[in-house]
């Protein structure tokens, strides 16, 4: 708040004070009173009204001040109306109690909202879980049946197929609604990179196999983190790279230890990315041209992964050559605390072996 | 073995009597789920050597039916559920299963779990036969070699897995596909084209220890010994 801005605001409380010093004036110069008194009486006049104004001033800057600093400090601003600074003036009690009202009703409104989206959430999962017994039947009874009724084995194929794709779908409605709540659904514990992903292309090996592709896997590294977002996480690459495959499709699949951190490197031949799409992939319905040309694709998959990989702390990135293929990168960081009990038990055990030598 | 399957669900139910059954076990399903001790009956009478045991029962729920049976008898548990939380799977644990499979599972998985937790419980493993012979032609796969009268050839890992599922089924077709999902739940992540080079290969090796014709090829229908 500025002096200048203040004084503008009080303008016609300044307009009143020199109309009234204008007709004391007049008042004073009809009843013959000096000219020197009059200038006296209208100097302690102004004088007065100068200092009441910036007692005034000094006053509600403070206020404000105070008042703002809390808003900077809050969290959650629309709690505004129950931090407000006390004061004296009824106006500011007044518009007090009408932000308390505005505020209640907003308050309440997001909690309803709250509550909507939370039900949905639970509705969702419980949705998803209903689902999958369908779907466990369906692939139950295809599997059965593709190696008895050999004359229609192919359509089995197909059938378990689609089934896939289904599933595929349903997983990854299930993991956008968890993804908002990562805490409250994970089990950090010693992952083998390689055993992850051998489920993930075990899980997808009709689809691999009928897309002709084949992969080489090589990561024996361990990390620590929770196996099923993982699961999820690749399997959503996997896809990627199947459906935008190209030609003699091949998976490189390999694990590289660094200083505080292991990577592993999902490396396909396919189509690539173009490096205009490239800074835009990981956004949240960003399709691209590979997308559009290929018509079917939501946007959501390397959206949901780059926000999965981030609440758990993992770093994904991505490296591509048009036309030859794609490079994804999850980081996965190992914590000092942990290499150090390592390095330390290895060297606990290398002692006890001298001590024996 | 016998294994009894606690699932509400009717077609899951038949199709997993039919996968277990194909994979050489007896198999009893209860279809009535009114309340546990009629459940708790069955199994009893059973006396089952492993428990595929649902979480989500119609009015009553998986967990208190293992508690139950881990009160009376000392049978293996499998949970299979759709439920996919760490706690849940936590409290299938803590309640005294032996695994948790979430649906949908993959058959040969499931298989395998269930071989495992088998094999903990009799404290015995199976012996499988490590030499299978066919014409002559005799596979070892511990040693990992081809063997024709007296001259013999190594071979490598995923060489071996492909004989090792053709002389498994003898005098069968075994498809290409049959094949290569074979080679994938064994971790061998081979395309179509690659199987062939294997074959090709395999056909080359043979030749050198002095056998022809030896894996047969119908198009269309795949390979067999």
């Amino acid at each position: 708040m500025k002096l200048t801005d203040y004084l503008r605001d009080r303008g016609m409380l300044l307009l009143l004070h020199l109309v009234c010093m204008c007709l004391a004036a007049a008042f004073f110069r009809l009843t013959g009173y000096s000219s020197a008194n009059t200038v006296l009486f209208l100097t302690v006049w102004l004088l007065v009204l100068w200092s009441w104004l910036m007692c005034a001033f000094l006053q509600r800057r403070k206020f404000f001040r105070d008042a703002r600093e809390i808003l900077d400090k809050v969290d959650q601003r629309y709690l505004l109306g129950e931090l407000l600074p006390d004061s004296y003036r009824l106006e500011d009690r007044l518009y007090k109690e009408m932000i308390l009202r505005s505020n209640k009703s907003c308050i309440e409104r997001i909690r309803r909202i709250e509550k909507e989206q939370r039900d949905y959430r639970e509705y969702m999962e419980s949705w998803v879980h209903e689902i999958k017994a369908p779907i466990t039947g369906i692939a139950l009874l295809c599997g059965n049946r593709r190696g008895t009724v050999p004359a229609s084995g192919s359509d089995y194929l197909t059938i378990s197929l689609e089934n896939q794709k289904i599933e595929n779908c349903v997983d990854t409605v299930l993991y956008y609604a968890r993804s908002e709540e990562v805490y409250k659904d994970y089990l950090i514990r010693e992952v083998c990179l390689e055993e992850m992903v051998f489920e993930v292309l075990e899980k997808n090996r009709l689809l691999l196999i009928c897309s002709q592709i084949g992969a080489d896997v090589n990561c024996r590294d361990t990390v620590y983190t929770d196996g099923k977002w993982i699961a999820f996480i690749l399997n959503q690459i996997l896809l990627n790279s199947v459906k935008y495959r190209g030609e003699n499709p091949l998976l490189r699949i390999y694990s590289k230890r660094e200083t505080g951190s292991v990577s592993l490197i999902f490396e396909d031949n396919g189509t690539g990315i173009r490096p205009e799409d490239m800074p835009r992939i990981f956004e949240k319905g960003f399709t691209g041209s590979n997308g559009r040309s290929n018509g079917r694709s939501t946007g959501m998959g390397l959206y949901l992964c780059h926000r999965l990989c981030d609440r758990l702390g993992i770093g994904l990135s991505a490296e591509s050559e048009y036309g030859m293929g794609t490079k994804l990168y999850l980081k996965f960081p190992i914590s000092s605390y942990i290499r150090d009990a390592r390095s330390g038990e290895g060297k606990l055990a290398d002692d006890s072996e001298t001590r024996l030598l | 073995m016998r294994i009894t399957i606690i699932e509400d669900e009717a077609l899951i139910r038949e199709e997993l009597k039919i996968l277990l059954e194909n994979a050489l076990y007896q198999v009893s399903a209860p279809d009535i789920f009114t309340s546990v001790t009629h459940i708790t009956r069955q199994i009893l009478e059973d006396a089952p050597d492993l428990v595929l045991l649902d979480v989500n029962l119609p009015g009553l729920s998986g967990f208190d039916i293992c508690t139950w049976i881990r009160q009376h008898m000392d049978v293996p548990i499998i949970f299979l559920t759709s439920r996919t939380s760490p706690m849940d799977e936590l409290s299938g644990l803590l309640k005294g299963g032996d695994d948790y499979i979430t649906k949908p599972y993959q058959a040969p998985v499931l298989l395998a779990r269930i071989a495992t937790v088998l094999k903990r419980a009799r404290g015995l493993e199976a012996a499988e036969s490590t030499l299978f012979t066919r014409d002559g032609v005799s596979l070892d796969i511990a040693r990992c070699c081809l063997s024709f009268r007296d001259r013999n050839v190594d071979l490598t890992k995923n060489e071996m897995k492909i004989l090792h599922m053709l002389f498994r089924h003898p005098k069968t077709f075994v498809p290409r596909m049959d094949l290569i999902e074979y080679l994938w739940e064994n971790h061998i992540f081979i395309d179509d084209n690659t199987l062939s080079v294997h074959i090709a290969k395999l056909r080359e090796k043979l030749k050198s220890i002095g056998v022809e014709n030896f894996i047969e090829t119908k198009r269309g229908m795949g390979y067999r010994v």
